[in-house]
């Protein structure tokens, strides 16, 4: 096998890939190896399994409207990001079971039906497909659901496995279906293939035209290149950052990059735990499966149509006035219920309310059963908005909160505060999260909590002070901290790769990118995609624990 | 063995049969046609088989409520123990045993000891762990004890372990171990089944509807043929990726290969035209979809983990009632805080009702298999549990201290049962070897937080 630890060779031209053979986990092997000096990558494939959105958008691209309910296996998040565990996680046999299961079915359904699987097929095969009609389809299909071509060597286990499958069950069509049964089985299906060199011009490891038709395609659209796409790269087109804006032009304008960025956004969030989040139901008998789904979907909104509305700002995600609510959640934003599905609304000033934290998506979905938690919502926004991670509380620790209810949540708190071991990480994240003290367990205002006033004041770690959430929201946007993590986070998210201290040049030229781009984030994506950040990777190996 | 070979059990059989209930006591022994008269072995002299299995729940326990009195066999249950009352006779409980020096760390780092022995540095002061747990990031950096019995004993089960879980995981993401107990290596995790009528399809349907659609017409046998072929070339094709990757991918796809002859094997040898005789037995009802409550759920699993095991299609089985640092809620029990937030604020009596109801179905689960016979042998005398959750805790905080580690069964009469073996001071690994022995693995040391060579004979006969 090629790709032996510790060595950075180039691999062998020709490989099916095309590219440079093992060198992409070599640096980070070092086996046996002295500490020191890592080798430098010289490149190689970088493997990413589909997750469930892009395997569905792939199968949609292969046989288009697909019924068959498919019970595919479940993303991994790693670091808040399932791009991140696709490019960690492996097929376990409870996936690789629930594939073929589903490979299955998907044939069931084209096979079962005589004119769409001719159409797929595309030529008139015998009954035995001894003549040429299996190869060819093999060749055209497997293009597209490898997205390259196949090998010959490729070519021959599957025609072999088509052949051999026609003439055991007796007809054609049973062959065919094994072979896209395999097809969409295969490694070269489930993972997204990159392939990276290293580019002499900037030490950097520049990844090929192909890969990077599959890059595009993923990453703007959420489903496989085009075939136009997939030539383009093949030809060249897409070595060039003039030739990477030519092909992605479609794209950028497309609806579907603005669903990929919402869903981008929507992770960033977390907002999806209010899905999972159980509530007190005498204390919130409203909290229903009904009033989650209209807390997601107002999330999604707002995200969609403020955040990454044309020419919008993206860091209203902080502190925009506006939000979207249906009847279910009028009464939560106090506004009025619009006749039927959800309308825009303003918030008034005296709401509190702005930007994501005041989503009731995110306050019912960073809260306990019965209580709001400025602890909860404060570490989220830690470590979502400032990127740090705070050490777990030490052990032995008395974590006891008394239920005392002559006192607020923050007077509780401040007591226990008052505890120097604790002092030190709560006293970076507590205070944001107590801005957002006027809204309870499900995300309602409330003035007074046991019939005490609510303090929302605090200070930022940064050193501005705000008086509320609406001070908290103004904090954050012009929180260069706050900024840089956000697009730190993207660059995550995009790439499937977590980052170190040699990805700082990056991140720090898409900052200053958006800026100059006026924050517009559908306009610095036309930028992104052009960038170094997004065409080439780190030669470095990452260190640590972000490996 | 080569007995085993022959109790592979096809789903072609196991669909067949006359209607079972998914109650146990309604089936039949399964092994029965290739046991000897007594019914205490194979026909050709091999041991029946032992199986080993995980119940764990997070948050650990009041370590109050969980202090027996008496030692060795003149014991009484503790009270949140009292679901055992039927079962004391198969229970080995262990106490006093501890995490390094004692001094907690955290969930996470917990359930990296008490599943995996540690992150493979070897260390033996918590304050020399230098990996994070409790983030997003976290995984299990070595095996889980499960997986290096089930690379150990397994033979051609059509499950090398199977994964089972009830609770979906709320609260802070610590990465694969907050959903997920098997791990085979970092981020390399076998997902829980939580629902009970997919794992019905799962071990005794096929996944898909038949006899339509595309494989109109294909005879059964056929399809299998068919299927493990696909499966050969899929194989084939991963081996020539691998080929072209970093070390690290190649990893990857060398699990993802073994995972694809897992599959194969799963599929039914379907060329025996029926000449093996079918085991009786193994044919549960499906389990109702959709089953309303958790307790309902909860059973239905118990059951289905128990037939898996009972009819050989499994030696290894971990249930994941609920991972460390959970934050689900009890509504089932009138409990509407969570339960990890229970367990830090001073209100013992709700956490404690928390704790008697997981036990009451790991108890179901023992009932189930004590229930379930093999020859003149029962599911739970053949059988191992280690009963474990990620910490202890004094009633307002968390320890890795003094765990109570409740197992069941007998492995073959190697466990005598009804024995509180209290060691203080004594470590958990030692008794993660221990069971490693005991189910026949040649090993003389475990772990890499505190390491160790010694074993804990006093949970044997």
């Amino acid at each position: 096998m090629a790709g032996s630890a510790g060595s950075a060779t180039a691999g062998s031209a020709g490989s099916p890939m095309g590219g440079a053979a093992g060198a992409a986990g070599a640096a980070s092997g070092g086996a046996g190896g002295s500490a020191g000096s890592v080798p430098l990558s010289t490149g190689g494939v970088l493997l990413r399994l589909l997750t469930r959105s892009e395997y569905l958008a792939s199968l949609q691209s292969l046989f288009g409207t697909v019924t068959a309910a498919l019970d595919l296996p479940e993303d991994t998040s790693v670091g808040g990001f399932v791009s991140l565990g696709a490019a960690k996680v492996t097929v376990n046999a409870t996936a690789a079971d629930k594939y073929e299961v589903a490979s299955r079915a998907v044939v069931e359904e084209v096979f079962g039906d005589m004119a769409r699987w001719q159409t797929l097929v595309g030529c008139q095969p015998q009954a035995n497909l001894s003549d040429a009609c299996v190869e060819t389809f093999a060749r055209a299909f497997g293009r597209k659901a490898f997205r390259r071509d196949l090998t010959d060597p490729e070519v021959t286990t599957w025609v072999q496995v088509a052949r051999d499958g026609a003439v055991l069950a007796g007809a054609a069509q049973h062959g065919l279906s094994a072979l896209v049964s395999g097809f969409l089985q295969s490694p070269n299906f489930l993972y997204r293939v990159e392939t990276n060199a290293l580019d002499s011009t900037n030490g950097r490891l520049k990844y090929d035209g192909r890969s990077m038709a599959v890059r595009l395609a993923y990453f703007l659209t959420g489903g496989p290149p085009s075939a136009e796409l997939l030539a383009a790269g093949e030809s060249g087109q897409l070595d060039t950052a003039a030739g990477v804006q030519t092909a992605a032009a479609s794209m950028l304008s497309s609806q579907a990059l603005v669903t990929r960025l919402t869903s981008f956004f929507y992770e960033y969030s977390q907002a999806e735990l209010v899905m999972v989040s159980d509530k007190d139901p005498t204390m919130f008998p409203t909290f229903n499966d009904s009033l989650k789904n209209s807390m997601k979907e107002g999330t999604q909104l707002f995200l969609e149509r403020v955040v990454l509305a044309p020419g919008a700002d993206v860091r209203s995600f902080f502190d925009s006035n506006q939000t979207f609510a249906d009847a279910a959640l009028a009464p939560i934003y106090g506004v009025t219920a619009p006749n039927s599905g959800f309308a825009q609304f303003t918030l008034a000033p005296t709401s509190g309310r702005v930007g994501i934290m005041g989503q009731a998506a995110m306050l019912a979905g960073h809260s306990k059963s019965d209580h709001s938690s400025p602890t909860v919502r404060g570490l989220y926004m830690m470590q979502a908005f400032f990127c740090a991670v705070p050490e777990p509380p030490p052990g032995n620790v008395n974590t006891d909160i008394p239920d005392d209810p002559t006192l607020t949540t923050r007077q509780k708190l401040e007591r226990h505060r008052s505890d120097p071991v604790c002092a030190g990480c709560h006293g970076m994240f507590d205070p944001m999260g107590m801005a957002l003290e006027h809204f309870d367990s499900i995300g309602q205002y409330r003035e007074t909590e046991n019939g005490l006033a609510i303090d929302s004041s605090g200070v930022l770690e940064e050193g501005t002070a705000f008086d509320d959430l609406v001070g908290l929201g103004a904090a954050l946007r012009a929180s260069p901290f706050a900024n840089e993590c956000l697009i730190r986070n993207f660059y995550r998210n995009v790439n499937g790769r977590a980052d170190d201290l040699q990805d700082q040049p990056q991140v720090d030229a898409m900052e200053a990118t958006l800026a100059s781009r006026n924050y517009v984030f559908r306009d610095y994506v036309a930028d992104f995609v052009v960038s170094d950040a997004f065409r080439s990777a780190p030669a470095l190996p990452l260190t640590g624990e972000n490996q | 063995m080569e007995i085993l070979k022959k109790l592979r059990v096809s789903r072609r059989f196991a669909l067949q049969g006359a209607v079972g209930g998914i109650g146990v006591s309604l089936w039949l022994p399964v092994l029965d046609a290739m046991l000897d008269d007594h019914g205490t072995a194979f026909a050709q002299g091999d041991p029946l088989p032992t199986s080993f299995g995980i119940f764990f729940w997070g948050n650990g326990y009041v370590v109050g409520d969980w202090t027996p009195s008496g030692s060795g066999d003149s014991w009484q249950l503790p009270t949140n123990l009292q679901a055992f009352a039927e079962l004391k006779n198969d229970m080995t409980f262990v106490t006093g045993l501890d995490m390094m020096d004692a001094q907690f760390k955290g969930h996470g780092w917990g359930v990296m000891y008490v599943l995996a022995g540690g992150d493979g540095n070897i260390i033996n002061r918590t304050s020399d762990i230098t990996r994070g747990a409790e983030n997003p990031n976290a995984t299990q950096y070595k095996p889980t004890i499960d997986q290096i019995i089930a690379d150990a004993i397994h033979t051609d089960q059509p499950y090398k372990s199977l994964e089972t879980g009830v609770l979906a995981f709320k609260g802070i993401n610590m990465g694969t171990v907050s959903n997920n107990l098997a791990h085979r290596g970092p981020n390399d995790f076998l997902p829980p089944e939580r629902d009970p009528a997919k794992l019905f399809n799962t071990l005794f349907g096929d996944g898909v509807p038949t006899g339509s659609g595309g494989s109109s017409g294909v005879p059964t046998d056929v399809s299998y043929q068919l299927r493990r072929s696909v499966l050969d070339a899929v194989w084939e094709d991963a081996n020539r990726l691998k080929g072209t990757v970093g070390v690290a991918d190649a990893q990857r796809i060398d699990a993802h290969m073994e995972s694809i002859r897992a599959v194969e094997l799963r599929i039914p040898e379907g060329s025996d035209g029926g000449t093996t005789p079918p085991p009786t037995g193994c044919n549960p009802t499906a389990p109702a979809a959709n089953l309303p409550d958790v307790t309902a759920k909860s059973q239905a699993l118990n059951r289905l983990i128990t037939a898996a095991v009972a009819c050989n299609m499994t030696r290894v089985y971990t249930h994941l009632w609920s991972g460390a640092r959970d934050e689900n809620t009890y509504p089932q029990l009138n409990i509407n805080r969570d339960h990890h937030t229970l367990t830090h604020d001073g209100n013992t009596a709700e956490h404690t009702k928390i704790e008697r109801y997981i036990m009451e179905q790991y108890a179901d689960l023992a009932t189930v298999m004590k229930e379930t016979t093999i020859g003149a042998s029962t599911v739970l005398d053949q059988t191992l549990i280690y009963g474990i959750s990620d910490v202890a805790f004094e009633p307002q905080w968390h320890v890795h201290t003094d765990y109570r580690i409740v197992l069941m069964g007998h492995a073959g009469g190697q466990l005598p049962g009804n024995r509180h073996v209290r060691l203080q001071g004594r470590k958990v690994t030692e008794l993660m070897l221990t069971m490693q022995q005991v189910m026949g693995l040649n090993v003389t040391e475990f772990g890499s937080w505190d390491k160790t060579n010694r074993t804990i004979s006093e949970i044997l006969a």
